[in-house]
């Protein structure tokens, strides 16, 4: 499940994504010019501390920034340079090319209907099926997700089913017009230990039975482990480091990365990880330079005043990290 | 799916339906309503000068058919003796009707009459009918080819044949048969055909609780009407076909005529009986010179003069409650003579149509707006409600006048125009819910689902901003039935004779002529009184944050 970058390019391409949004009669830059690819079938993940800007960056790909918010970049999906897109086509892609799972399920359903027809009226506009067939479909979908007495439990409003039940009826939905791109907005973060293994485990099964890119937008480390085969970090609204998931865990290159992995809390250590000093930076009040600087160990005059690239490391295949002093890291 | 679903737990609509019905105010505002809307719905049947079962002898009729057979028959052998070439001549301007058309007509003409006769007649009286109708069949045949001999001959025959029919069918020498019919179902039109079945389904599917009649409802409403339709024929509401009066004069001899509870059409007048209080009053009491008894209205000879205002007898009709019954004019009667009761009940159609149906329309734009504006916000949502705020500056009873002083007063014009006039404060409701709608994520979720901005805004941000319109709805209602009869009022309503509650309203101002004040202003009030009982319900059962419940 390693990157396989055709010939044909990757699924999709994100070229300099920003993401502005409007604050108290400012433009802030809350994603600050993101580069990412994803081939067709591959997982990536998006890791970050709250506020770097991963959710906007995931709903930049839709297309479905909230009121206020405006992108810029360029997004290649399938061959297709979405901002040349028609409106309508572009509406298109949303649901059949590139899916989102929202990180509140409880939401993501209308309450005025059950979550059979919910799903169904998918299938309706993208895969063109008539009601019953589209009924039909919407049930196999309930129970592919794992949802026991799908053809119940289809008649059920959002709010009649449990956390985990509705996790998995909004996998359903999401997928049900089969997108190449499923994106998972904190897949677990609204769910219990025991349901988190269910969750990411049907979303791997979900992944590999489609043949369909994952990427998952978490701040847990764990979710990553389990589900990612790369990895970008963001911090600040800027990716700082990308790798394969196993190199990144066992020799992160960029000091944000190394302070996230020592944060984590460890079993094996008995201890609660390390803090990162010092606090996030508040988006648009970034500092200058590095804008990891500030907390950052390694850091000297120069990672004040000139910005690091996101660069390929020098004898590391496929290993990116926006750090002058990447081999120093520890 | 539907049958599926409708076996699960109730539905949102479900749950709203059972909290408003342990409302005992809003069961007793929904009957009423649904009692007066019955009402409005049947009228002709409560209120018509037409009998609703007549079998009874065209004597007048037959008559009437006996002798004009001959004049069309004498035309037709005129034109067929003339020839194509010299009526063409005659008939030189190219409006008037081709020699083929007159023919056809003159033929037709005689058809009818035919038919009139052979109703009336027993089957051993026909044959002599049937040899008349194939002889002009036969005529019309010849004279189409050209056979212009043989159909001259055949012509002559014809009206031989006729002036030997109208002197065989005297009416003193033969037995007519009684004809059975329904002359009131006969005047409705296809559109209210399909009210009423729809109405009396509806009635039938609400007491027994089963939404899956409704289908099977539309379905035979629709077949219903389109039978109506296809049947012809039927009159229109003025036609005072004269029933009563022809079987008053003997031309029209009733084995049985059943009339409706009120028998008097709602445009019927009894000159005679102008002004007159409701019948159960002793103040109406009329002598048998048609003079009142009592009262102020006895007529008294002039003093200087000694003249002695005349009086004219009533006119009892066939069918009509005797002079003095209190159920003569149950309401009382207008300046014409026309019954107030019957003139209620057939103005109940006028006032709740316009109600109705202008808060239908004034609920699709006021949403379309609201729509518009709550979904794409900012520059639209600026416009939209900038424009709403101007046309919220015009009051809405001087922009009504003003606009049906423009398109002239007539029922369909009175609902656009209220409708039009009045969809502001819905458009800002509906903008609102919109607005707050949208914000929450199952919008969002339906959009990173590739659905249309149509499809988000009316198959799911709609359902879920409904309960608060539907109460604005129907306050509207209320609304514009007052609208409406202030229009009526004032004399811009709904067209006269067509009467309407608020027209009846202002047919006397003089207090003395209490009931014709009375009695439509009571109607007013009550229905008024319904919807607003109806709304208040309806936005407690739905208003959760009031905490009502």
């Amino acid at each position: 499940m390693s990157a396989p970058t055709g010939s044909t390019g990757p699924l999709l391409e994100v070229r300099d994504l920003v993401v502005t949004v409007r604050r108290a009669h400012r433009e802030v830059r809350v994603v600050d010019g993101v580069d990412l690819a994803i081939g067709a079938g591959e997982c990536v993940a998006l890791v970050g501390e709250s506020g770097a800007g991963k959710t906007l960056t995931a709903l930049a790909l839709l297309d479905v920034l909230p009121q206020g918010a405006r992108a810029s970049g360029r997004l290649v999906f399938d061959g297709r340079d979405l901002a040349a897109l028609d409106p309508d086509e572009r509406r298109r892609v949303n649901g059949s090319g590139i899916a989102l799972a929202l990180q509140e399920p409880a939401g993501a359903f209308d309450p005025v209907y059950t979550i059979g027809e919910q799903i169904a009226e998918s299938l309706r506009l993208h895969a063109r099926l008539p009601r019953a067939a589209a009924w039909v479909r919407a049930v196999e979908l309930l129970d592919e997700v794992g949802i026991a007495g799908a053809a119940e439990r289809a008649h059920a409003r959002a709010h009649e089913l449990s956390g985990g039940q509705r996790q998995r009826a909004m996998l359903a939905m999401a997928v049900a017009a089969g997108p190449k791109l499923l994106v998972a907005d904190e897949p677990t973060s609204a769910l219990d230990a025991t349901l988190r293994v269910e969750i990411l485990e049907l979303l791997r099964r979900l992944q590999a039975t489609r043949g369909m890119a994952l990427f998952v937008v978490t701040h847990d480390l764990g979710v990553v482990a389990e589900l990612a085969a790369r990895v970008a970090v963001m911090y600040a609204g800027r990716i700082v480091e990308e790798a394969p998931v196993e190199r990144l865990f066992a020799r992160p290159a960029h000091p944000y990365t190394a302070a996230l992995l020592r944060a984590r809390p460890q079993l094996a250590v008995r201890a609660s990880g390390a803090a990162i000093p010092g606090q996030a930076p508040e988006p648009g009040r970034w500092p200058g330079g590095c804008r990891f600087h500030p907390r950052c160990g390694l850091a000297r005059e120069r990672c004040e005043h000139e910005v690091p690239p996101l660069a390929d490391l020098a004898g590391a295949h496929e290993r990116r990290s926006a750090c002058f002093f990447a081999e120093e890291v520890r | 799916m539907t049958e599926l679903a409708s076996e699960r737990g109730p539905g949102l609509s479900g749950i709203a339906w059972g909290e408003l019905r342990r409302r005992p105010v809003f069961r007793l505002a929904l009957w009423a309503l649904a009692a007066l809307c019955s009402l409005a719905v049947y009228a002709p049947f409560l209120a018509s000068d037409r009998p609703l079962v007549l079998s009874a002898v065209h004597r007048d009729e037959f008559d009437r058919a006996r002798k004009g057979l001959v004049a069309p028959g004498r035309s037709l052998a005129s034109l067929v003796a003339d020839g194509h070439d010299a009526y063409a001549n005659r008939h030189a301007d190219p409006d008037a009707p081709t020699w083929d058309d007159a023919l056809a007509a003159e033929g037709r003409a005689i058809e009818a009459r035919l038919d009139v006769l052979a109703e009336s007649l027993d089957a051993q009286a026909t044959p002599v009918l049937d040899a008349a109708r194939h002889g002009v069949e036969r005529t019309l045949e010849l004279a189409r080819s050209g056979r212009m001999d043989d159909a001259r001959r055949s012509a002559d025959v014809s009206v031989e044949l006729a002036v030997e029919i109208g002197r065989l069918l005297d009416p003193a020498s033969v037995t007519l048969t009684p004809v059975l019919s329904f002359p009131v179902v006969a005047a409705l039109s296809p559109l209210e055909v399909l009210l009423q079945v729809a109405w009396a389904g509806l009635l039938v599917a609400l007491v027994r609780r089963r939404a899956t009649m409704l289908r099977w409802v539309a379905l035979v409403a629709v077949a219903a009407a389109l039978a109506r339709a296809f049947a012809g024929g039927h009159a229109g509401p003025f036609d005072t076909a004269g029933f009563k009066e022809e079987l008053t004069s003997g031309g029209m001899q009733a084995g049985l005529a059943w009339f409706a509870p009120v028998p008097y059409g709602f445009a019927e007048q009894h000159p005679e009986e102008d002004l007159r209080p409701p019948t159960w009053l002793a103040s109406a009491e009329l002598s048998s010179a048609g003079a009142y008894v009592r009262g102020a209205r006895v007529p008294r000879p002039d003093e200087v003069t000694g003249f002695v205002p005349a009086t004219r007898p009533v006119d009892v009709r066939a069918g009509e409650p005797d002079v003095n019954s209190p159920w003569r004019h149950l309401l009382g009667t207008d300046a014409s003579g026309r019954d107030l009761l019957a003139r209620l009940l057939h103005g109940a159609r006028a006032s709740l149509a316009v109600g109705l149906l202008s808060t239908l329309l004034l609920l699709v734009v006021g949403v379309l707006v609201g729509a518009l504006a709550g979904t794409f916000a900012g520059r639209t949502d600026l416009l939209l409600s900038r424009f709403i705020e101007v046309f919220v500056c015009f009051p809405v009873l001087f922009l009504v006048l003003a606009l049906v002083a423009f398109v002239g007063p007539s029922t369909w014009n009175v609902i656009a125009v209220i409708g039009l006039a009045s969809w502001t404060s819905v458009a800002r409701l509906a903008r609102a819910e919109f607005l707050r709608e949208r914000e929450r994520d199952y919008v969002a979720a339906a959009r990173t689902l590739g659905f249309s901005w149509a499809r988000i805004a009316f198959g799911h941000v709609l359902p879920n901003a409904l309960a608060p319109l539907l109460v604005a709805g129907t306050f509207a209602v209320a609304g514009a039935i007052l609208v409406e009869s202030t229009l009526s009022f004032l004399g811009y309503g709904v067209r006269v004779p067509i009467p309407s509650w608020g027209s009846l309203a202002s047919e006397s101002r003089d207090p003395t002529h209490w009931w014709l004040l009375v009695f439509p202003g009571a109607c007013l009030f009550v229905t008024v009184l319904c919807v607003h009982a109806l709304g208040d319900a309806l936005r407690d059962a739905v208003d959760v944050r009031g905490g009502a419940r």
